[in-house]
């Protein structure tokens, strides 16, 4: 079995395949438990407390947007002195040239927009969204009703499977490694159902 | 004798009956509704060719009324924008699980109606050519927008709102992109369509870690989203409200304009979910719970509203304003009451039918009742834009407004548009979020009715 993993997968990693969400979230607070940092899991809807359980930080997105909104404000803000007061200066119904309070609209719409398109870049960059027309799940049921766990094999690949089984994985699959983050290539073990059926 | 219970839903089932509408071929009724609709969006693409030929006399405005049919329903349409976006994010940061049955029916209800909204305005310059000096850009003459006016605010929220709108909508149909393209049948058209989703869906795998960080831009798209309509939509009522004119000068326009708008766009997203949810079969997606709590919703926006209405007259009342009191005796007893006393029907009467529980379970009353505040929430920007402008400070300048024939042709044309990218959006993207209906729907079958109870 071990050879068969390294032969299908390269590089060690073993996926347990779940039919049930209770069963997959304790396989991994167990996998946890066990020790194991280097985990991936794939799921077909967000599955809440499941960062907990991976040991996953929180998101940092959320970082990145409050300031890019108040980018948007000192940029707007400026441009809009720029235009009014300094280049093209004209007097509207006696107020001043600098009337900030008249600005307070535009400001506030440019800032919120540019955190939009922050948010909306920052989830690309780190879900490494691009459009890739051949891009595919080999399971195509891990985007509808299964639950995907890799664990590093490390050395012995039956162990591993059995750990599974007796997690209550429907069938387990060879992940290759180096691209368990970003590009998931399973390949069917030897001797196991195939899971597209 | 009870009704035989119905089997419980599993997620298979959900990506199923939810991706169906996408795979298999179009119903008649389908069919031909969107051949009406796309006629009466070509008679929409005519009438704006007829006004580039023509020029801006084809529609019925004057020296007078120098805004009529196209700036009120500019307003109209962005009502309706405005109450997707609060639909789907306000009850998201509000924690409303049953959100998930209604909420991508209402963010794309939002993107079709803010791109009509938003041509309403660029056809109302009277040279569209040069529309794009509504924007700061360097130019020979080296002049810059005024912003001290609310005429630019509106470029900026308009432009911020609709941006943002497209942004949101395109993020939350990502993993459901994904799903579809995992389910393309193995055929020609098949592989065709899953080229098509899996550019769609950006290489999407949801992995633990894509989730977290998806779910918490998503949310604050949310806070991003709510700010930014309640404010574009208020900028919209400063726009009238800094005026002189006697109906428009007043401080309540900001709320007046949010709660009109949210309440015209529920009325919207009923009409759109019922007949919806009976063409493609999403009884058990979209509940008669939904429409109940959103009929709730709908009547409490609409109390609001009439608060408003009945705080016009009295302000009016009370300001000891000539005008301003002239203005709102002429709404009720001029040459054009009919359209105010249609909108008090529509607006306030109907929805009283809305206090009873088993009305509000009935689909053909809601029906009903949507349809006339869809109405009554078109009169009421008629009522507020030309009505106002019919009577203002200057007797000598006083008319009567009339349509003409391409007004109504721009009107209805406006309605065909808006249901051509609905239907043709039922057809190619889920109606209703999978990811987030699984979440929703599959939680509570874990952990029992009391979860439910707990998030509404």
């Amino acid at each position: 079995m071990a050879d068969a993993v390294r032969t299908a997968g390269g590089h060690g990693y073993i996926a347990g395949l779940f039919a049930d969400e209770g069963s997959f979230v304790a396989a991994c607070r167990a996998a946890r438990a066990a020790g194991h940092t280097d985990l991936q899991a794939w799921t077909p809807w967000p599955v809440h407390g499941l960062e907990e359980v991976l040991g996953l930080e929180r998101s940092w997105i959320g970082r990145a947007v409050f300031p890019a909104i108040l980018i948007g404000f000192v940029l707007c803000t400026g441009f809009i002195y720029q235009l009014t007061v300094e280049d093209w200066p004209v007097v509207y119904g006696g107020k001043p040239f600098a009337a900030w309070q008249l600005w307070v609209v535009p400001v506030l719409e440019t800032g919120l927009l540019l955190g939009a398109v922050v948010n909306l870049l920052a989830v690309f960059h780190t879900c490494r969204l691009v459009p890739d027309p051949f891009a595919t799940l080999p399971d195509p049921r891990l985007s509808d009703d299964r639950f995907a766990l890799a664990l590093p094999v490390g050395g012995d690949a039956a162990a591993v499977c059995a750990w599974f089984a007796a997690q209550g994985a429907e069938s387990t699959l060879a992940v290759d490694g180096e691209t368990a983050l970003a590009r998931p290539r399973f390949a069917d073990l030897p001797g196991q159902e195939a899971p597209h059926a | 004798m009870s009704a035989p219970r119905e089997p419980e839903l599993t997620a298979r089932q959900i990506t199923d009956d939810l991706t169906a509408p996408i795979f298999r071929l179009p119903s008649l009724q389908w069919v031909g509704g969107f051949l009406t609709a796309a006629g009466l969006a070509g008679l929409f693409g005519l009438a704006i060719l007829a006004y580039c030929v023509e020029g801006y006399g084809i529609f019925g405005v004057d020296n007078t009324v120098n805004w009529g049919n196209d700036i009120g329903s500019y307003v109209f349409w962005i009502g309706i924008a405005v109450a997707g976006t609060l639909v789907s994010s306000v009850l998201l940061l509000f924690r409303q699980r049953w959100r998930t049955g209604v909420n991508r029916a209402t963010e794309a209800m939002t993107v079709f109606a803010i791109n009509i909204a938003g041509i309403y305005p660029l056809i109302h310059t009277g040279r569209p050519w040069v529309d794009y000096w509504l924007l700061p850009l360097p130019n020979d003459l080296s002049l810059w927008e005024q912003f001290k006016s609310p005429i630019v605010w509106d470029v900026f929220a308009i432009t911020g709102y609709a941006t943002t709108s497209v942004l949101f909508f395109y993020l939350g149909l990502i993993p459901d992109f994904a799903a579809v393209r995992d389910r393309c049948p193995d055929n020609r058209f098949g592989r065709l369509q899953r080229l098509l989703y899996s550019a769609l869906s950006l290489g999407w795998k949801g992995t633990a870690s894509d989730w977290r960080h998806y779910e918490r831009a998503y949310t604050q798209f949310a806070w991003v989203a709510t700010p930014l309509v309640v404010g574009m939509h208020s900028t919209i009522a400063t726009l009238l409200a800094v005026s002189l004119v006697p109906g428009w000068h007043a401080s309540v326009f900001p709320p007046y304009f949010v709660s009109g708008a949210i309440f015209g766009g529920l009325a919207m997203a009923m009409l759109l979910l019922i007949p919806l949810r009976s063409a493609f079969s999403l009884e058990r997606y979209i509940t008669i719970d939904h429409l109940d709590r959103l009929a709730k919703i709908m009547l409490t926006v609409g109390m609001i509203v009439l608060y408003v209405y009945v705080t016009e007259f009295f302000t009016a009342w009370y300001s000891e304003s000539a005008a301003e009191q002239g203005q709102y005796w002429y709404r009720l007893t001029g040459e054009h009451k009919a359209f105010f006393w249609t909108m008090i029907l529509c607006n306030v009467v109907s929805i009283q039918l809305l206090w009873f529980r088993s009305l509000r379970r009935n689909l053909g009353v809601l029906l009903l009742v949507a349809f006339m505040v869809n109405a009554g929430m078109w009169l009421e920007r008629y009522n507020i834009v030309v009505l106002s402008l019919e009577r203002d400070h200057l007797p000598s300048k006083w008319t009567a407004y009339a349509f003409t024939g391409w007004d109504y042709i721009i009107l209805s044309g406006s309605f065909g548009l808006f249901f051509t990218q609905f239907l043709l959006f039922c057809r190619v993207a889920p109606v209703v979020s999978i990811a987030e209906i699984k979440a929703t729907l599959l939680r509570r079958g874990r952990h029992g009715a009391d979860q439910e109870a707990s998030h509404g």
